[in-house]
C-alpha cells in the first residue's frame, strides 16, 4: 500500500459516508467503486479500513458502497440524533414504527430476498393503518390492563392505541405527538438517510424505497431486529 | 441454422396428462390480475363500460418491454401518456384527470399495489406428484426497480413479458430457436410481411432471454454465496453461452438470408424487409452483448467471493418481518423494548459521518458581522461583456466567393464535381475553397434540404476523380427559381 492508495481508501470512505451520493453523479466516486470491484487488494484494504471503524460494507456496485455500523461505531445513529428528549413511551412507539415500515415493505423473507430488487411505495396512513390493525387485533383477544399501575410492563400495542388516539390539533394540522405524525418523522428521517425517497404526492406523505433501504434490511437489520425482539421477550418473560 | 426446428415444444406425444393439467393450470393463473382488474371496474365511481383493463394491461406490458429493449425500463410518466392516448381513441369523452386515474389503476393493478407490490398469488392442485397437492403460484407481471442514477423505471418480469406474448407455456430458449425455425422458412417463401411479425417476437424473447439471465448474474453480485459455482452456475452459463451461439449463427444467417432479398424486392416488401434486418441486428446485438457477460461470467464470480469477503454472512435464515419480528415486538412489556430502540435504530439506519464541533471555527462563525443583506433599491450595474478571443468564421468571404464564381458558371446540363473542383483549383481557390465546395454541394444532396447556391446535386453513379477527396462523384445540376427558393426539394 502507497500513499496513494491510502488517500484513494480514505476518499472511498468518505463518498459512501455521504448521504445519498451515487456513483453516477461523481466520477471520482465512480472509478474509486469500479476499482473496488476489479482490484482484490483493494477491496480488501477497504473491509480492513471499514472493520477498524466499527463498520461493515453491505454492498458494492453502481449504486455506491453501502455501509452498515457495528454498536460501538461513532459513525452509527445514536437515539439522541433520532430525536432529542425522548421518553420510555416515545422509543417505543418510534421502535414499533420503524418495524411497521420495514415489515409493511417486505413482510415475508421471500420479497425482502427476492433479487427482482422491486421498488415499495408506502404513505403515512398506510403505515399508522397498519400499525393500528394490528395492535387492534391484539386488543381483541386482550385482558384488561392488569399491569396498568405498572408501565414498564405494559404491553408495546396498548401504547400504539394511546398513540392513535391522540388529535390532530384544532386546524386540522398534525403534531409529531399523534401516532401519524411520528410516522411522518420517521420517513421522513429515513429519507434523510437516503433509504426511502419522497414519491411525489401532494401532501408530501408518500415515499418509495430504494436499493439501500432493502440492502440495509437484508444484510444487516433483519436478523438484528429478530435478535433484539427475542432478547426483549427473555426479558419480559422473567417479570 | 442449427438447432433450426421447434422440435422441444412443451408438450411432447410423452408428456403425462397429470404434467400437462398443471402446467397449464400455472398457465392460466399468471394471467389472472388482468381480469381481475377487468371484473372489479363496476366497484369504481367513474363510467369504465368503454376501458377494457385487459387492453390497456397489455399496452402497458408493451410499452415497458419496448423501453426495455431500448435501454432500462420505462418510465411511469411515458406509460400513462401512452395510455392516455389510447382510451382517447376510445372514449374520446373521458376527461384527462379520469384518463390520468384509469391509467394509473392500469399499472398499480400490474404491480399489486393493493397488495403492498407482494408477489401474486394463487392456490392450484399440482397433479404430478403421486397424490394431488395444494400449491402456491408466486408471480410478479411489472415492478418498479430503481436505476444507478436514481431514476425509478418499470420493468416486466419475465411472466410478464410470457404473458403480453402470450406464449406462457413455452422455456424462453425453446421459444427462441422456434421462432427463428418459423421466421427462417417465412421469409425464405417471401412471407415477408409474416416475418417481421415474427422477428417482432424473436425480439421480446431476446429482451425476456436478457432479463432471465441478467437476475442470475445481478445474483452473483449481489450475493455470491447464494450461488454454487459447480451445481448451478457452471451448468446454467455452459447452456446460455451454447445458446448464444447457437442464436448469433443463425441470426447471421438470417441476416445474410434477408439482405440478398433486399436488391430483388418489391415496393412493398423493401421497407418490410429493411425493418427485418434493423430488428435482427438489434437482437443481435442484445445477444453478443449478453455473450460477452457471460464469457466473463466466471472471473466475475471469482472477483466477487473475493470482494464480498467482508460482507456479513447470512448464517441464519431471514425472518418474516411481519410474523416474526413486528408481531411478537407488539406484545413485549414496554420496558424491554424501550432499552433496545438505540440498538435497532443502529442496525436500521446507515452509517453516516457526524457534524464535529471545531471550536476555532465556531468561534469565527459566532463573531462575524451579520450577513449584509442587497437593499432592494439597490442599482445593479450592467455588465459590458467582451469577447475573450477573435472567432472568426473558418471559411472567409474569399472562400465564399471561389466557390459562387464555380457554382455560377454551371453549363446547362451540369457538372461533375471532379470537374468543379479542377475549375476551382486553376481558378487559385484555396483548401478551404474546395473544402466549402464540398460541404455545400453535400448540404444540397440530402433530398429534404432546401437548394444552396440555386445548384442541387445528383449521384453520379461513378466514383470521384480527385486526389484529394474519395467516395462517389455527384452531378451538380442548375435548379429553377422556385426550387432554389425552396419551394420544392428536388
Amino acid at each position: 500500500m502507497n500513499p496513494r492508495d491510502a488517500h484513494a481508501l480514505g476518499l472511498l470512505l468518505r463518498f459512501a459516508l455521504t448521504r445519498r451520493l451515487r456513483p453516477a453523479e461523481n466520477l471520482d466516486y465512480r472509478r474509486l467503486v469500479e476499482r473496488l470491484q476489479r482490484d482484490g487488494a483493494f477491496a480488501a484494504s477497504f473491509g480492513e479500513l471499514a472493520d477498524g471503524m466499527g463498520l461493515i460494507v453491505l454492498s458494492t456496485d453502481d449504486y455506491g458502497v453501502i455501509l452498515g455500523c457495528r454498536d460501538d461505531s461513532p459513525f452509527s445513529m445514536r437515539l439522541t440524533d433520532f430525536r432529542t428528549s425522548m421518553k420510555s413511551d416515545d422509543r417505543v412507539l418510534y421502535g414499533l414504527i420503524l418495524l411497521t415500515i420495514a415489515s409493511w415493505c417486505f413482510p415475508r423473507a421471500s420479497e425482502l430476498d427476492d433479487y427482482g430488487e422491486g421498488v415499495r411505495r408506502l404513505s403515512v396512513p398506510d403505515v399508522t393503518g397498519h400499525l393500528i390493525e394490528l395492535s387492534e387485533r391484539l386488543a381483541e383477544n386482550a385482558d384488561r390492563d392488569a399491569a396498568a399501575d405498572h408501565p414498564e410492563l405494559r404491553q408495546a400495542w396498548r401504547i400504539v392505541l394511546e398513540g392513535a388516539a391522540s388529535k390532530p390539533t384544532a386546524s386540522g394540522r398534525r403534531t409529531s405527538t399523534t401516532l401519524a405524525g411520528r410516522v411522518k418523522y420517521t420517513l421522513q428521517k429515513l429519507a434523510e438517510h437516503g433509504l426511502l425517497v419522497p414519491a411525489g404526492d401532494d401532501k408530501k406523505e408518500s415515499f418509495k424505497t430504494t436499493r439501500a433501504f432493502r440492502t440495509q434490511l437484508r444484510d444487516l437489520t433483519a436478523n438484528e431486529a429478530f435478535a433484539l425482539v427475542r432478547a426483549a421477550s427473555a426479558v419480559d418473560e422473567d417479570l | 441454422m442449427s438447432d433450426s426446428s421447434p422440435s422441444r415444444t412443451p408438450e411432447t406425444a410423452q408428456e403425462r396428462w397429470q404434467d400437462a393439467v398443471t402446467r397449464r393450470v400455472r398457465t392460466l393463473a399468471r394471467t389472472g390480475p388482468l381480469h381481475a382488474a377487468e371484473r372489479s371496474k363496476h366497484l369504481r365511481d367513474l363510467d369504465l363500460s368503454n376501458v377494457d383493463f385487459r387492453s390497456l394491461s397489455l399496452r402497458v406490458l408493451d410499452v415497458v418491454i419496448e423501453e426495455m429493449g431500448l435501454g432500462s425500463g420505462a418510465a411511469r410518466d411515458e406509460v400513462v401518456e401512452a395510455l392516455g392516448r389510447m382510451l382517447a381513441s376510445n372514449a374520446p369523452t373521458i376527461e384527462a384527470a379520469d384518463a390520468q386515474v384509469i391509467a394509473d389503476l392500469t399499472v398499480d393493478a400490474l404491480l399489486n399495489e393493493t397488495h403492498r407490490r407482494q408477489a401474486f398469488s394463487e392456490l392450484y392442485i399440482d397433479w404430478t406428484q403421486d397424490e394431488p397437492v395444494s400449491r402456491e403460484l408466486l408471480w410478479h407481471l411489472l415492478r418498479e426497480v430503481e436505476l444507478p442514477d436514481g431514476r425509478f423505471v418499470l420493468r416486466a418480469t419475465t411472466e410478464g413479458i410470457n404473458v403480453y406474448t402470450g406464449m406462457l407455456e413455452y422455456d424462453v430458449q425453446d421459444a427462441q430457436v422456434a421462432e427463428e425455425a418459423v421466421l427462417h422458412a417465412q421469409v425464405k417463401r417471401g412471407r415477408i410481411r409474416d416475418a417481421v411479425r415474427t422477428a417482432q417476437n424473436a425480439r421480446l424473447r431476446s429482451i425476456e432471454y436478457q432479463e432471465t439471465l441478467g437476475r442470475v448474474l445481478r445474483l452473483v453480485q449481489r450475493d455470491v454465496a447464494q450461488v454454487s459455482w459447480h451445481e448451478d452456475m457452471a451448468a446454467l452459463l455452459d447452456g446460455a453461452r451454447d445458446h448464444l451461439d447457437d442464436r448469433l449463427e443463425t441470426e447471421r444467417q438470417l441476416v445474410d438470408m434477408v439482405s440478398q432479398r433486399v436488391d430483388d424486392a418489391s415496393d412493398a416488401d423493401a421497407p418490410r424487409l429493411a425493418e427485418l434486418i434493423d430488428i435482427l441486428q438489434e437482437c443481435q446485438g442484445r445477444h453478443f452483448r449478453l455473450h460477452r457477460e457471460v464469457i466473463q461470467a466466471s472471473n466475475v464470480f471469482l472477483d466477487e467471493q473475493e470482494r464480498q469477503y467482508f460482507r456479513p454472512r447470512e448464517i441464519l435464515r431471514l425472518p418474516d418481518l411481519e410474523a416474526d419480528v413486528l408481531a411478537p415486538a407488539l406484545e413485549l412489556a414496554s420496558g424491554p423494548w424501550a432499552d433496545r430502540v438505540g440498538a435497532l435504530m443502529r442496525c436500521f439506519i446507515p452509517a453516516s459521518a457526524q457534524a464535529l464541533l471545531y471550536v476555532p471555527q465556531l468561534a469565527d462563525r459566532l463573531l462575524a458581522p451579520p450577513r449584509a443583506e442587497a437593499r432592494p433599491d439597490t442599482e445593479l450595474e450592467e455588465i459590458v461583456l467582451e469577447a475573450a478571443f477573435d472567432a472568426r468564421p473558418f471559411f472567409d468571404a474569399k472562400d465564399e466567393a471561389h466557390v459562387e464564381d464555380v457554382l455560377s458558371d454551371l453549363p446547362e446540363g451540369g457538372a461533375s464535381l471532379s470537374s468543379l473542383l479542377d475549375r476551382l483549383r486553376q481558378a487559385e481557390g484555396t483548401s478551404r475553397a474546395e473544402s466549402l465546395l464540398v460541404l455545400t454541394l453535400l448540404r444540397t444532396f440530402d433530398p429534404s434540404a432546401e437548394p444552396a447556391g440555386g445548384v442541387r446535386a445528383e449521384p453520379a453513379r461513378r466514383t470521384l476523380n480527385d486526389l484529394n477527396y474519395e467516395g462517389d462523384d455527384l452531378v451538380v445540376l442548375r435548379t429553377n427559381r422556385a426550387s432554389s427558393e425552396g419551394t420544392a426539394a428536388p
